[in-house]
């Protein structure tokens, strides 16, 4: 048991020093302007560091005496280090030198005690470490259920079914009150009931992974089997329902999400398919928003319609990617990633500087509102113009989300994976990587314009700003965190880390550092990212997995 | 034409100082399972990668089917119809079994942007077919079961077995193999050594192999070269080529 002792220490020296860091940078402090169950949400952060690293030191212990043990010295580790990093902040001319936080600050968190609060907080860390170890020996959640859930396909419809019908209403309830909310759902079960029944009676009773493996007859073939398409219709019915019922802000954040998914489904073409590492993906954006702008606002003279407006706009920004592509092409790795970084940087500053063209740093405005009709379809059929656009870009992240997973489970997908995992081999079978790489580019390409001339049009005004470095790290990060190479990963990453820091303004000044911890903590824990590819470059029923949930957008 | 299916004439290989290859020489008719062997180093490898378009050679010519294959990229001799496996084996690791053959049948494939985002009526067929050929494929080679297994799961044999599905995906008309059985148990050796034999005699496939088992290479060679030092030393069926003195000398040392 001594043994296990030493090794305990460690995790908690790190999950202390995690904490200290919050601390310090004024994470807690901020956070605690929140309350979550009436527990300030910077004090329950601290708690849960500390629980996870009782957890972490009692996983690795042997026996459930040494796992509370390895919790308790973990926890009380970790307790300590920051009791007494806090202690030390109150050493004169400690304090000063550390911008970010008050004195009031680190007295709190020794409960404004001093001594005595920093031997509290050590025993509270203890307690949470053996909490975390309790945790740690409790015998492993059945998740088989879960998994069967997740397997079959009746149980998922229904999980759907009942899903939307909880969304519906409590949308219809929100806009209409009670009773069209009641009647709502009446409805919308009966046709859900209608189709279900028939759907559920048509599934064939083989597991879907059984199918997958089993050669396909010709007449099931990437067919839409009755489970996705009532899925993708009750998808469908929820995001008609959703903007009406939320206001601006939600809207705004979805929207933004939105062209953030479009253009992560671009660049995991690039990254995640082909395995070209393009750090200036921006550029390709930057393109389509300012051909959107440029052709469409009044300053240059031109003013077509928006709809005229956004093919030219993916058009032009798909040449561009075919442009860069070529001299790039020869590059591996490094080399490409540090080219590609300076034509993205290259776009921003031409941006500034072709004043006649971009307005240089003053902009373009006035750019078009996608019309319909001579008349202003934003005004015709919503009040708020947001509302419109948030079926826009649903429209367009559906379509691409679609066209991506097709990519993917046909012959120029498989040829791109075969490129990413050995060049050399791809071309002794005879994919001319060249050309799979430039096809890269351009698709990618295409589909960042689209999201930059959909942004160009929502905002009405863009700036040079707009389109610096950051928003391609951004969309790398995404990708990355989402799961290279998975559809599905990149809609969860633009969530996770375009909506999340969007509804938690206050940590907004934190957003780097919480970036960075979130990378180096994926690469560890789980490096292929939260919803890693799944297994379909043969086209089939798998692929529609893939297309399907993007609508949740 | 068929005497001149597949043909190396004096082809020269030098890496700065080393000579990898020096003057070699070969011809390989139709149907024939002609074998390169020689100690480590002997410059087998070399000669493959100068056939495959990856390292071609400084001097000579090699042609096949009447077409000069030096100068060609390696996707150009892969659409003549050349696959090849290798030593160290190279499947795509992230995709399973099934998909790795599919993606072997590339150049048979004709779907563009087109037809992978609308599926229309040819592709789909094609596809189809890629899959029923793929699944053949695997129980050829003995992989029935393993299709959906992703490549880095399976058994060290059953990569080698797949790689050559891969290969034959490409349905070569000739099959470059290097080192097939490496590492492989007697019984595995011995199976794949049929199926060389099977290719050759049912679909009547060109093979030129590499191989250090002599048992293999005694048993199911038509031809034979020697190589040591990227030089060939003897030639000629497997039985002249074991009584030669300069193979015996190469293989023992001088002791012999």
């Amino acid at each position: 048991m001594r043994a296990a002792l030493l090794p305990a220490t460690r995790p908690g020296l790190v999950g202390g020093g995690a904490a200290i860091a919050i601390v310090v940078l004024g994470m807690v402090t901020a956070l605690n302007e929140r309350e979550l169950a009436g527990l300030p949400v910077g004090n329950l952060l601290v708690g849960l560091i500390v629980l996870a690293v009782g957890y972490r030191a009692a996983r690795d212990a042997v026996g459930a005496g040494s796992r509370l043990v390895a919790g308790l010295v973990a926890g009380l580790t970790a307790g300590a280090f920051l009791a007494l990093f806090m202690l030390f902040t109150r050493v004169p001319g400690v304090s000063e030198k550390l911008v970010q936080t008050e004195p009031e600050d680190t007295d709190a968190i020794l409960f404004g005690m001093g001594a005595g609060g920093a031997a509290l907080l050590a025993v509270f860390g203890a307690g949470l470490g053996v909490l975390g170890g309790v945790l740690a020996s409790l015998p492993a959640l059945p998740t088989g259920w879960l998994r069967a859930v997740a397997g079959s396909g009746r149980l998922r419809l229904i999980l759907v079914a009942l899903l939307s019908l909880l969304i519906v209403g409590l949308a219809l309830a929100f806009l209409f009150g009670l009773v069209v909310a009641v009647v709502g759902v009446i409805v919308l079960a009966g046709l859900e009931l209608a189709l279900l029944g028939g759907a559920l009676a048509s599934l064939p009773p083989l597991p879907a992974r059984l199918r997958q493996v089993l050669p396909k007859s010709g007449a099931g073939r990437r067919r839409l089997d009755p489970v996705a398409l009532l899925t993708l219709l009750i998808m469908a019915v929820v995001l008609i329902v959703v903007p009406m019922a939320f206001g601006q802000y939600f809207n705004h954040v979805s929207t933004t999400v939105g062209i953030f998914v479009l253009m992560g489904l671009g660049l995991n073409v690039v990254v995640g398919y082909a395995g070209l590492l393009d750090l200036g993906y921006v550029a390709f954006f930057a393109i389509g928003a300012y051909a959107m702008a440029i052709l469409s606002s009044p300053e240059q003279g031109i003013e077509v319609n928006f709809w005229l407006a956004l093919p030219i706009a993916m058009a032009v920004s798909g040449i561009s990617g075919t442009l860069l592509g070529i001299p790039v092409l020869r590059m591996r790795g490094d080399y490409l990633a540090i080219v590609t970084l300076g034509f993205g940087e290259i776009i921003r500053i031409f941006s500034q500087n072709l004043t006649d063209l971009t307005g240089g740093p003053q902009g373009v405005r006035d750019i078009a509102r996608p019309e319909l009709a001579e008349q202003e379809f934003t005004t015709l059929l919503f009040a708020n113009p947001q509302q419109f656009y948030f079926y826009l870009i649903a429209t367009g992240v559906v379509l691409v989300a679609i066209i991506s997973a097709h990519l993917l489970s046909s012959r120029i997908g498989r040829a791109w994976v075969a490129m990413r995992e050995d060049e050399d081999v791809a071309r002794a079978i005879g994919i001319r990587v060249v050309r799979y790489k430039l096809l890269a580019f351009t698709i990618g390409a295409v589909f960042a314009g689209l999201g930059g001339a959909i942004f160009a049009s929502r905002q009405n005004s863009i700036f040079p700003n707009d389109f610096t470095l950051i928003v391609s790290i951004n969309v790398l990060c995404l990708v990355i965190i989402g799961g290279m190479g998975s559809v599905r990963g990149v809609v969860v990453g633009s969530v996770a880390l375009i909506a999340l820091p969007e509804i938690l303004r206050e940590l907004a000044e934190f957003r780097l550092v919480t970036f960075g911890a979130l990378l180096v903590f994926m690469m560890i824990v789980r490096p292929q990212g939260l919803l890693p590819a799944g297994r379909s470059l043969v086209s089939g029923p798998a692929s529609l997995d893939i297309a399907a949930p993007p609508a949740e957008a | 034409m068929d005497a001149e299916f597949f043909t190396a004439m004096a082809v020269t290989k030098r890496f700065g100082g080393v000579t990898a290859l020096l003057d070699l020489s070969l011809a390989i008719q139709r149907s024939q399972i002609y074998s390169l062997i020689g100690p480590n180093g002997a410059g087998k490898s070399t000669f493959f990668n100068a056939v495959t378009g990856f390292d071609p050679p400084d001097s000579g010519s090699i042609q096949f089917q009447g077409r000069e294959l030096v100068g060609l990229a390696p996707e150009a001799v892969a659409t003549a119809r050349i696959a090849r496996t290798y030593q160290n084996i190279r499947l795509f690791k992230s995709m399973t079994a099934l998909e790795n053959v599919i993606v072997g049948r590339h150049v048979l494939m004709r779907a563009g942007v087109f037809g992978a985002v609308f599926n229309p009526p040819p592709t789909r067929r094609e596809e189809e077919t890629a899959e029923t050929r793929a699944f053949e494929l695997l129980d050829f080679v003995g992989l029935r079961g393993r299709e959906a297994e992703v490549s880095i799961n399976l058994s060290y044999g059953d990569q080698r077995r797949l790689e050559i599905a891969r290969a034959l995906a490409l349905e070569p008309e000739l099959l470059l193999l290097d080192e097939p059985t490496a590492g492989m148990s007697p019984a595995e050796t011995s199976a794949v050594a049929d199926l060389v034999l099977h290719l050759r005699d049912e679909r009547g496939l060109t093979v030129l192999l590499v191989e250090h088992d002599m048992s293999v290479v005694m048993g199911i060679s038509d031809r034979i070269t020697v190589m040591d030092y990227g030089e060939e030393i003897a030639r000629g069926t497997p039985d002249e080529v074991q009584n030669d003195p300069r193979v015996l000398e190469a293989y023992l040392g001088g002791a012999a």
